[in-house]
């Protein structure tokens, strides 16, 4: 049995008894059959002595046993590593960020603990999915919607914790923006809510985000400070009525004055749903649609992002085919939704050559039947169907064994897309990497753009290894440019966390002086995000992917 | 009990007697010993619609699957998991349905029990994975039947207690490769599965 670092076989075999112990023996699960459940079948580094394993896993079912198992890691100094569903593939799945940690799977724990329709608000356990959740709230009719990711399979809380996105209003599509109030299990086994939850016997705990004094929940996103146990989100009102429309606009430059004009819209929630940007000369719908294109064409790109869009605006123009399109959507009652668009309209209006097209407008609830034909996503319905597009299919014949995801975050404008093409698409050239000729970025967040890059892993370890490099090389060229990255899989934290550098890592050594202070026997998820403990900190700075 | 991986091909056409047919249809596996199937779970391939009519006329519940897995698992899955607890399903499906279907199945305390991977050229290339008698059963009628109707014989009749599997994640190296195949498998309950309380 493989065991957690620095501890001895006696002594994990001492801390498994007591796991047991405190929760059931058929919750500590040590057999190589069920640790293997946990491993992250997208590893970067699957089958290769790096790859991040876990030695045991246990599960409990209320925050008694967390704060027991906490304890018993702390007596033993083993470090325990946190998933709720465990299912971010791409983000490390359920595996560890340190090998030899114990899972804590908190799956048992998948209680949804209140939805208040009035108040738009829910509590649920970290266990609770996205479908469970979902299927609560449709059960008891209640008129409040979800904000999911794609796929829906994972956990609220987890998502959140990873600061993960979705596809509807912008107050909820950050998800970790849309919590209110957290219950944790500190690194001592101590148990503390924050915000107004800090008050015993308080009404207002998912009413009120800040409660009194620092406001300290976001220390516990993409973070090791404690468990998280319980969360509140807000929720959406059920809107009347749903549109989307697209807005063209002729020319390749024309990407600054639409960019300029949907922020103004967005950011004054004149449009209030996920915008979508397209390329239609360039063979770009959106996500991961795209299609092969032709030399002449990729030519044509290859200039525009050097500078020279003259050739692809002519291109564009022969065959009536718009340079940009924005997808707007839009949530509400009919009435003031019709308004909204008139005024969009307007606003882009004044852009030489733009063009507008109704799309799909949409009452709820939906009707039986309606609900397969709508896009999921956006209606707060969870599904799965993403991973449709990832298998293979006519435009994708090889399919992989999973991906890894470079996702750096620009700012909003026409201007940073041109840089940051210049940027990504010039190191696939010249120091061939595996980038497309041209990349879209998507809106899930409010004032932000991010591209996400999806690269193949593979079960060969020279090509794995390919491609760990070149998101390194990725990572160097975005941040020399002031671009970093939102969220990453282990394998890539240290060296993300490495570019957040201003005044000697300031920031890397405040979260090393929390953890010290919260966490001085370093049991809690060491290594995610690049924050390690004391006793490990010198290995994992040794070593080029972190401690493993 | 013991499991066994094969492999082998079968040229299409391939003509039988109506006594090899006969032998063919039965399984050879012991009828004391079977799963009680929940549901068959087919994708929308020509190749899946053949078997998913022979299951129909076994009296198994056939769910295609369109393009959102989640209908089948939030509709029929999930509800069926939780008011009865884990309860055994199969499929011919690609890879990816299988891949994630798996992982849901987990947390139902399921693991996979038989993995076929069918190789779609001629002749038709079959990797076979799971209880011996039931690979036993499989490779010999697969060679006088068509093999979608073999594998429609032999899924209502795979024991109770197979062993598991290694995870698909884990034996993808063997099974998924760069051909376009199909996958038949049985997720089945096993004792000592980590366990989720469905509600």
């Amino acid at each position: 049995m493989r065991t957690p670092p620095g501890v001895s076989e006696h002594d994990f075999a001492d801390a498994l008894r007591q796991f047991e112990a405190a929760i059931g023996k058929e919750w500590v699960f040590t057999s190589d059959e069920d640790v293997a459940l946990y491993r992250d079948a997208y590893s970067p580094y699957w089958g290769e002595p790096e790859e991040r394993l876990a030695s045991a896993a246990v599960a409990p079912a209320a925050v008694e046993q967390v704060q027991d198992v906490v304890r018993i890691a702390n007596r033993f100094r083993v470090p325990l590593y946190p998933i709720s569903t465990g299912r971010n593939l791409g983000y490390g799945g359920s595996a560890p960020a340190c090998s030899g940690s114990v899972v804590l799977d908190l799956k048992r724990m998948n209680r949804v603990l209140e939805v208040n329709e009035s108040s738009a608000y829910a509590l649920v356990e970290p266990g609770v999915s996205y479908f469970d959740l979902y299927k609560h709230i449709q059960e008891r009719g209640l008129k409040v919607w979800l904000d999911v990711p794609d796929p829906g399979w994972g956990s609220p809380v987890g998502n959140s914790m990873d600061r993960g996105g979705g596809y509807t209003m912008p107050q909820f599509r950050h998800h970790f923006d849309a919590h209110c109030g957290l219950e944790v299990v500190l690194p001592n086994g101590e148990l503390m809510r924050t915000g107004m939850g800090a008050m015993p016997g308080s009404k207002s705990w998912q009413e009120f985000k800040c409660g009194y004094g620092p406001w300290v929940d976001g220390l516990f996103s993409q973070s090791n400070f404690g468990v998280v146990t319980k969360m509140g989100f807000w929720l959406m009102p059920a809107p009347e009525a749903y549109f989307n429309a697209t807005v063209s606009v002729p020319r390749y430059r024309d990407l600054i004055p639409l960019i300029e004009h949907l922020n103004y819209l967005e950011n004054s929630q004149i449009t209030n749903g996920m915008p979508e940007l397209i390329s239609t000369v360039m063979g770009m719908p959106p996500a991961f649609d795209a299609k092969p294109i032709s030399t002449e064409l990729r030519a044509l790109i290859d200039k525009a992002v050097d500078g020279d869009a003259s050739g692809l605006d002519a291109y564009g123009e022969q065959r009536k085919l718009a340079a940009w399109s924005i997808v707007l959507k839009f949530y509400g009652p009919p009435k003031v939704i019709a308004t909204q668009w008139e005024y969009c309209k307007e606003r882009f209006g004044r852009i030489a050559g733009a063009t507008f097209a109704d799309g799909d407008f949409i009452r709820f609830p939906l009707q039986p039947g309606q609900v397969e034909k709508v896009r999921k996503s956006e209606m707060g319905v969870p599904a799965l169907s993403i991973w449709a597009m990832i298998a293979r299919n006519e435009n994708n014949m090889t399919p992989t064994y999973g991906h890894q995801g470079f996702s750096p975050i620009v700012p909003r404008s026409g201007e940073a897309i041109f840089e940051a093409n210049r940027i990504f698409a010039r190191a696939g050239r010249e120091h061939g990497l595996p980038v497309p000729p041209y990349s879209i970025p998507f809106f899930f967040w409010q004032r932000s753009l991010v591209f996400i890059f999806l690269f193949p892993v593979m079960r060969d370890p020279q090509q794995n290894g390919k491609l760990r490099e070149a998101i390194r090389q990725l990572v160097h060229f975005a941040a020399e440019a002031g671009f970093g990255e939102y969220r990453a899989a282990p394998a890539y934290q240290d060296l993300i966390m490495s570019t957040y550098s201003f005044n000697n890592h300031a920031l890397l050594r405040f979260h090393e002086t929390l953890k010290d202070a919260v966490d001085p026997n370093g049991i809690l998820s060491p290594g995610r995000y690049g924050i390690w403990p004391k006793h490990l900190r010198k290995a994992a700075s040794e070593k080029p992917g972190g401690a493993a | 009990m013991m499991t066994r991986r094969e492999m082998f091909q079968v040229c299409a056409g391939l003509a039988a007697s109506p006594a090899v047919m006969a032998a063919a249809n039965a399984t050879g596996i012991d009828a004391g010993r079977k799963h009680v199937l929940r549901a068959v779970l087919v994708d929308r391939s020509s190749e899946a619609r053949v078997f998913a009519e022979a299951v129909r006329t076994r009296g198994l519940a056939v769910h295609e699957l369109g393009s959102d897995l989640g209908d089948v698992y939030a509709g029929e899955l999930a509800p069926c998991w939780r008011r009865e607890g884990a309860a055994p399903i199969a499929g011919l499906t690609a890879a990816a349905p299988l891949f994630y279907l798996e992982r849901l199945a987990w947390d139902a305390g399921m693991r996979v029990v038989f993995l076929g991977r069918h190789v779609l050229e001629s002749p038709m290339r079959h990797t076979v994975d799971g209880p011996r008698d039931a690979v036993d059963a499989f490779q010999v009628t697969a060679r006088v039947i068509d093999w979608r109707i073999a594998l429609a014989n032999l899924l209502p009749a795979l024991p109770a207690s197979a062993p598991t599997l290694e995870p698909l994640s884990a034996v993808r190296d063997a099974f998924i490769g760069e051909d376009p195949a199909l996958f038949s498998w049985v997720l089945a309950p096993v004792d000592r599965a980590s366990r989720k309380v469905l509600r």
